[in-house]
């Protein structure tokens, strides 16, 4: 498993220069419209110019990247060319806020998800359709809508949530409950529709199979075939669409950090992006491309724990 | 069929959680919110800006005339203001100043109980050390500060600049970001950028602050003038979506925000809440980007077509439908309220289709002529209706999507020969006038020029008397509507919305500015 673990972080770092070399070299074509949006519209080509020397943007591109490599593995991933705050800081500053609202809403989208799919595979019938229901919604009802639903309803029209914003844990827990829970009501909302589906498939599945019904003539209670036995088998897919949610709803984050005007990393990611502001753009790319490889690994390892073939591999 | 006793449990947890989870945060919704949601009761006190994102530092050497002057004009002292009632260029830190005959010294005297927020005072060394810095370094104001020399201090309260030629704009800019004060040997500190000793009303709270999110500004006791300052704390939120600054001001988290021509009634909504329209902020004006004839478009090297395309504009039908009223329609880009700009001239060119036909025949083009033009963001709304005015006298519009972030670059090509574009109005008159000089950027990246405007150009940068450069300023606008040398279309408003105890001061074309916001009854 070690092995494996090593092996799958080397292809990551791989993957991380890959994706970060492509992603210059696109950003590249861009350098001086950067420069000209920095230098505002009474800019000259020649203050361009002379700005972009300054910048060091009219090297060769391998020297630039270089240069941009050598210090990110040292952690140091520059500094904004528009708000002159430092990226690392900066990145790691807007990746909490958007993890204080993906992880829970991928936690309670997860329990409500398994808590949804056993229930409709046990019990088929209403629960059962009630179920496919829950998760046809999540699948239509776009997250942006939800969000701006929630934020018409709970903030502007009863005032019990923020509209927009974002409460430190450490200023304010409640202040942090409050601008957190909306943002989290989306993502769960749009996590539960594939997990739930997922689940409920799964366990369906399992249930039918011939150990199932062994361990039922064996007297096994209900309760412990469902929960220990199917479920667990269940679960290795479930938790493979619930890493693959992690990552779709860390984009969704983009468009509801936008609507709730939360300083998190999607809404720093795309407004760094309407700005090409090149050193954040790199430190929000290199930050995804760890993010997803580390997300991965983990499912990876956690699936081997479920299911001992997935070790093999 | 399984029966399982433990779902019925994770039921009845599930709605033991949701209660547990609900009732604290029900509880704390009527307690008055937590310290990050301003309500409009605490508005006499506290200024709640919810502003679009624009580029934020507070390095005075790359500090730029955007909504971020909400920011950095109160962190740094500046040495003039553009009054908000007049818009008149009015000494602040400098109580005075004067040029020298030629235009190429300025002296500039400044007033006694400047502070620093260490407490030190600042002195006429810290302005000139900070007016060369910003001279010598690559950056947003060495591009609009193109005439300095340098600056010195001729004692503790006189700064004396020197210019390579007179630029008449720059005591405008002493009121912009080219006249801020930053201490001397503060100038080369790291984070200068994010963390300065500012010389302003008001400090910034670096603790309370994120940068490019939340900027929180805490009003200085030792400030020289901290009666005309009436807020103690400005927090100025950086949010990027209209619909979510919106939402914020209606949920009172900020009690002022621009809003959208779409949005004023769900402002006005709000109980006590004012929609204030500020005249001609921007100016969209379709320009010729080929006046020399030597693209394979060269139509517009004709003046004929060029004023064809002014009387085929519909201005006032775009103003009032197509823009709701919140625009006023215009043939000239000088700012409206001041003196250059001429009422006259706007009769120049009405809604004349006829006359637009007639003049492209008498040009050459009786059948009209086909010309790519560049979509954006910006000029989708007005696309359909451009389309349809001129494409009504013969001229075909080809709208060609382009990347926004590379608009300067690819209008720099000089790749099309029309470009709708959306200036910010000042209502400094060289800005404008630079516009028709071969220093128009991507407003001329031709460089076009003839005889008369080099003419009027000398007279401009020549004319230190500034009643007499009025009529310098007059000339050129009058020879620029008359020859068509562009096509402006409208002059647009901005609207901000402002809750009850809160005003705002109607004023445009002048640099963003806290003074803009008061309290109601003071």
């Amino acid at each position: 498993m070690l092995l494996y673990a090593l092996r799958r972080l080397g292809i990551g770092v791989v993957l991380a220069v890959l994706v970060t070399f492509i992603t210059y070299l696109l950003l590249s074509t861009s350098f001086r419209d950067m420069v000209s949006t920095l230098l505002g519209p009474d800019a000259t080509p020649d203050s361009v110019t002379g700005r972009l020397h300054d910048l060091g943007y009219d090297r060769p591109l391998v020297v630039q990247y270089g240069d941009w490599l050598a210090h990110a593995v040292r952690g140091d991933l520059g500094t904004s060319l528009f708000t002159s705050q430092a990226v690392a800081p900066a990145v790691l500053s807007h990746m909490v806020v958007t993890m204080s609202i993906v992880l829970p809403g991928l936690a309670i989208a997860l329990i409500l998800s398994v808590i949804l799919g056993v229930w409709a595979a046990s019990r088929s019938g209403a629960p059962d359709r009630i179920a496919q229901g829950i998760s046809l919604v999540g699948h239509v009802v776009p997250a942006l809508l939800t969000a701006i639903v929630l934020v018409v309803v709970f903030a502007v029209e009863l005032k019990i949530f923020p509209a927009t914003g974002y409460v430190q844990f450490g200023d304010s827990p409640v202040g942090w409950l409050r601008s957190t829970t909306l943002p989290v009501v989306v993502l769960v909302v749009a996590g539960m529709a594939a997990i739930t589906a997922q689940v409920r498939g799964s366990m369906i599945d399992e249930l039918g199979k011939d150990y199932v019904r062994t361990l039922r003539t064996a007297g096994l209670p209900s309760w412990s075939i469902v929960l220990k036995h199917a479920l667990r088998n269940a679960g290795s897919p479930a938790l493979t669409v619930t890493s693959l949610q992690f990552i779709q709803l860390f984009s969704h984050s983009v468009i509801i950090e936008n609507v709730f005007a939360l300083p998190g990393f999607g809404s720093f990611a795309f407004t760094s992006a309407q700005s090409i502001d090149v050193p954040v753009i790199m430190g929000v790319t290199i930050v995804s491309v760890v993010l997803v490889t580390v997300v991965n690994l983990i499912a990876d390892i956690v699936n081997g724990y479920l299911n001992p073939k997935a070790r093999l591999h | 069929m399984f029966r399982l006793p433990v779902l019925r449990r994770f039921r009845i947890g599930a709605v033991v959680a949701a209660i547990a989870v609900a009732l604290p945060l029900a509880a704390c919704s009527t307690g008055g919110g937590s310290s990050d949601s301003g309500s409009s009761s605490e508005a006499t006190d506290t200024l709640n800006l919810a502003i679009p994102p624009s580029a934020l530092t507070l390095d005075p050497a790359q500090m730029q005339p955007t909504n971020s002057r909400y920011i950095w004009g109160s962190i740094y002292e500046s040495l003039a203001y553009w009054d908000p009632q007049t818009g008149a260029v009015t000494p602040w830190a400098a109580k005075g100043w004067a040029y020298s005959p030629d235009g190429k010294t300025l002296t500039i005297q400044l007033r006694d109980g400047l502070t620093f927020s260490d407490g030190s005072a600042v002195l006429a060394s810290d302005v000139a050390a900070t007016i060369n810095r910003s001279v010598n370094t690559s950056g947003y104001i060495q591009s609009v500060d193109t005439a300095v020399a340098s600056a010195e201090a001729s004692d503790d309260k006189t700064v004396l600049v020197h210019f390579k030629y007179y630029d008449p704009k720059w005591v405008s800019l002493m009121g912009r970001e080219v006249g801020v004060i930053a201490k001397a040997s503060n100038l080369n500190s790291p984070d200068i950028a994010t963390n300065p000793i500012g010389s302003g009303p008001y400090t910034l709270d670096t603790q309370a602050s994120v940068p490019g999110t939340k900027y929180v500004l805490r009003k200085r006791k030792d400030y020289w003038d901290a009666e005309s300052f009436p807020f103690s704390t400005i927090n100025v939120n950086i949010v990027n979506d209209p619909t979510a600054q919106l939402n914020a001001f209606k949920a009172g988290q900020a009690n002022a925000t621009i809003v959208t021509s779409q949005q004023v009634s769900g402002a006005k909504a709000v109980e006590g809440a004012t929609v204030t329209q500020v005249d001609a902020t921007t100016v969209y004006w379709l320009l010729f980007l080929d006046k020399y004839g030597k693209s394979s478009n060269p139509e517009f090297k004709d003046v004929r077509v060029r004023q064809a395309v002014n009387y085929a504009l519909d201005r006032d039908g775009i103003a009032n439908k197509l823009l709701q009223g919140h625009a006023t329609p215009t043939d000239q880009v000088f700012f409206p309220s001041r003196d250059v700009f001429d009422k006259d001239l706007e009769q120049k060119y009405p809604y004349d289709p006829a006359k637009a036909k007639e003049l492209l025949a008498q040009a050459g083009y009786p059948n009209g002529f086909t010309i790519e033009i560049p979509s954006s963001q910006a000029t989708q709304q007005f696309e359909p209706t451009l389309s349809q005015e001129l494409g009504a006298v013969g001229i075909t519009l080809k709208w060609v999507p382009i990347p926004e972030s590379q608009t300067a670059s690819i209008i720099l090509t000089g790749q099309y020969q029309l470009y709708l574009k959306q200036s910010g109005i000042v209502s400094d008159p060289y800005t404008a006038a630079l516009y028709f000089t071969p220093d128009g950027g991507t407003v001329n990246p031709e460089k076009y020029t003839d005889p008369t405007i080099t003419s009027i150009y000398d007279k401009i940068t020549t004319t230190v008397d500034p009643k007499q450069s009025i009529e310098v300023y007059k000339e050129l606008n009058n020879y620029a509507v008359d020859q068509a040398l562009a096509a402006p279309v409208t002059m647009t408003a901005a609207l901000w919305a402002t809750s009850q105890g809160v005003t705002f001061v109607d004023r445009a074309g002048l640099p963003s500015d806290i003074r803009q916001f008061g309290v109601a009854g003071k």
